[in-house]
């Protein structure tokens, strides 16, 4: 018998303890206490276990027959413990049940055979133990192809964590940091040697104490971090910027255990935010300049239209006034030839009077700010048509003004563009003994493809004098004519101020003609959704 | 009746005081104006100060004021009779070149009682001014005096 062996016969079980048995009990009743332990425990364990007495299997636990891929413990029990091993392990199996009976108790690595005849890497442990008084062997199985997979599924995990681009390390929840992998040596400058036992405090740059633990807080709640933006110490005092995602690692308990963090260098992305931010605030400030100088030749375009206003009228009145005076005091005196010249300088001072004025009027219409609303045109035009019908109430005119749209638009400038192109039309047919004026909105033109009008084209026709069409491109630049001031009065500014009104209005202009067959004006307007802001 | 001046015209160009006394004169109106030949002699008129602190008590009918005056312009003048309790319901008519919008706003904030742009065409200049001086020197009813 071996010494051990003997020591368990002095000493009692190696399952119990025996100083803390009563005394009244006896050897024998401990034993069997003991043994009824033992099998309490086998039956719970997730490892295989099972027990050989005189070389054939006495016990076996649940996970042992599920190992086997037995149905119940009968397939095993009583079977030669040594045909549960492949052939090439039953000579190590062997000895190591030999070697157990001695002090040593080792491991070793072998296969069993399953009841399908399969064979499962195992790792056996065995150590002697008593059964029914007799010597018997405790023997673990533990499977080795779980472990190897294990094993080799963390190697794997290693090898990414280690070849990865990205820094990342592993600390506890006591800051000191167990894992650091070789990107995290290119970011932070310090070795895996240097860094593993050391709290990540060394990496806070000054000021920052205390994030961490706020960080661990949250993951240790439960909300994950990601992409925390920090900024970190390097080993050579540089301060970088970071992105910090972190993540838990939770042991069976789901309590944290230690938390990996992944860090991403995004020093270059924040410096190139802050370029852009200046940059930004720097054509902010030149789009403001801009704004002041535009601001500021507009005032001064203001000041000298006012000074137009004002000051170029003003000698004009007196012209007109005093030559008035003139012709009246001389009315007797004045020979026809001087009443002439009198009466030239009235028609010029009129003439200019009405160029000022419709300077002032084209300058306005540009520089005024839009009133954006929904715009009645029934109500712009009747407004633009009221003076017009009184001016013509001596003249034959028929009149056909038909149904208008509501558009988008300032309201006082299309009452302008009214005036403008319907004054053209009574103007241009006052030869005819019936002039025939026409306005009204054309029928679904400017379609879109989807085959909703885009625009609103409006229309103005008479049947006045017209005008020859390879001339068209002239009709609507400033103080352009196409007849002579004698035929027809006028500055040649209205269409000028009719082209730029519709062009901020981000319409169109065009016109067609035929001399002596009267001319037709167009604009189209945009339908708008919502009015301009 | 007194020999007031009914009118005061407060004109800085020499050209357009004459015009307007012309016109005036077609209604026989001409010897009833004062002139200002900017807006600081409009206030003192108004106030009896400086070269007119001698002249007999009382407002006029109306005040015919430029806008573009040295000194003080026609809108400041506007400005003061308006917060000076003892001028402030004086009529005030802006009789002037510019048709600016500003202009126009601004009078008629601080309260102005026409506003009227002198015409270029002289007929149409006379008509006017003999129609202003008519309507406020004559068919107007003044405010009444001494009310605070």
């Amino acid at each position: 018998m071996s010494v051990w062996l003997q020591r368990i016969f002095e000493e009692g079980t190696f399952m119990g303890d025996r100083s803390k048995a009563s005394p009244r009990k006896s050897v024998e009743q401990e034993l069997v206490e003991s043994e009824a332990r033992y099998r309490a425990l086998a039956e719970s364990s997730p490892l295989a276990v099972f027990v050989v007495s005189k070389g054939k299997v006495s016990l076996a636990n649940p996970a042992c027959v599920k190992l086997f891929g037995a149905s119940s413990p009968d397939e095993l029990l009583g079977k030669s413990f040594l045909s549960l091993f492949a052939p090439d392990s039953q000579h190590v199996v062997r000895q190591l049940l030999d070697a157990a009976s001695g002090e040593a108790i080792p491991s070793v690595d072998a296969q069993i055979t399953r009841v399908d005849l399969a064979a499962v890497d195992v790792s056996i442990t065995a150590s002697p133990m008593l059964q029914d008084g007799l010597a018997a062997f405790n023997i673990v199985l533990q499977d080795g192809s779980e472990a190897k997979l294990l094993a080799a599924q963390a190697a794997k995990l290693v090898a990414i964590v280690q070849a990865s681009p990205n820094p990342i390390f592993i600390k506890g929840l006591d800051e000191v940091i167990t894992s650091w992998n070789p990107a995290a040596e290119v970011l932070f400058g310090y070795t895996a040697d240097e860094m593993i036992g050391c709290s990540v405090e060394v990496l806070m740059p000054p000021g920052h104490v205390g994030e961490p633990l706020e960080l661990i807080d949250r993951i240790v709640a439960g909300h994950p971090v990601e992409r925390y933006e920090a900024q970190r110490l390097r080993k050579d005092g540089r301060v970088i910027d970071v992105a910090l995602t972190l993540s838990a690692v939770r042991d069976e308990m789901g309590g944290v255990s230690a938390i990996v963090v992944m860090t991403e260098d995004i020093t270059e992305r924040k410096h190139a935010e802050t370029e852009v931010r200046r940059l930004n605030a720097e054509l902010e400030q030149r789009v403001l300049d801009r704004t002041a100088q535009l601001d500021a030749a507009n005032k001064e375009l203001e000041a000298f239209t006012y000074s137009v206003s004002h000051d170029l009228r003003a000698p004009l009145r007196h012209i007109s006034g005093f030559s008035s005076l003139l012709s009246e005091r001389a009315d007797e005196s004045l020979d026809e030839k001087s009443r002439h010249y009198v009466d030239t300088i009235a028609t010029s001072v009129a003439g200019m009077g009405v160029l000022i004025d419709d300077l002032l009027e084209f300058s306005r219409s540009g520089r005024a700010e839009l009133q954006i609303t929904d715009v009645d045109m029934e109500q712009a035009l009747s407004e633009a048509l009221e003076p017009l019908r009184l001016e013509t109430a001596d003249r034959d005119i028929e009149w056909s003004v038909g149904p208008l749209p509501r558009v988008v638009g300032d309201h006082g400038l299309l009452r302008q563009v009214w005036v403008n192109l319907v004054g053209n039309a009574v103007k241009f047919s006052r030869g005819r003994s019936t002039a025939r004026i026409e306005i009204g909105v054309m029928d679904r033109d400017g379609e879109s493809p989807h085959g909703a009008p885009t625009e609103d084209v409006f229309y103005v026709r008479d049947n006045g004098v017209g005008f020859d069409m390879q001339y068209a491109d002239k009709l609507f630049g400033v103080f352009q004519r196409l007849h002579s001031t004698a035929e027809f009065e006028g500055t040649g500014i209205g269409l000028a101020n009719v082209q730029r009104i519709i062009h901020r209005l981000g319409g169109r202009v065009w016109a067609e003609a035929e001399p002596e067959s009267g001319a037709t004006f167009y604009f189209a307007l945009p339908r708008r959704m919502e009015p301009l802001s | 009746m007194t020999n007031l001046p009914s009118i005061l015209l407060a004109e800085d160009n020499p050209n357009d005081v004459e015009l307007t006394l012309e016109a005036l004169g077609q209604h026989n109106l001409a010897n009833r104006v004062a002139i200002a030949h900017d807006g600081v002699e409009a206030m003192e008129y108004l106030r009896r100060e400086g070269a007119f602190s001698d002249r007999e008590p009382g407002d006029p009918a109306v005040v015919l004021l430029d806008i573009k005056m040295p000194r003080k312009d026609g809108l400041q003048v506007l400005r003061e009779i308006r917060t000076d309790p003892a001028l402030r319901r004086l009529p005030v008519v802006i009789l002037t070149s510019s048709r600016e919008e500003q202009d126009l706003i601004t009078s008629y904030d601080l309260g102005v009682n026409a506003y009227v742009v002198k015409p270029v065409d002289f007929p149409s200049f006379i008509d006017a001014v003999k129609e202003l001086g008519m309507f406020w020197a004559v068919i107007n009813e003044r405010p009444p005096k001494g009310v605070k």
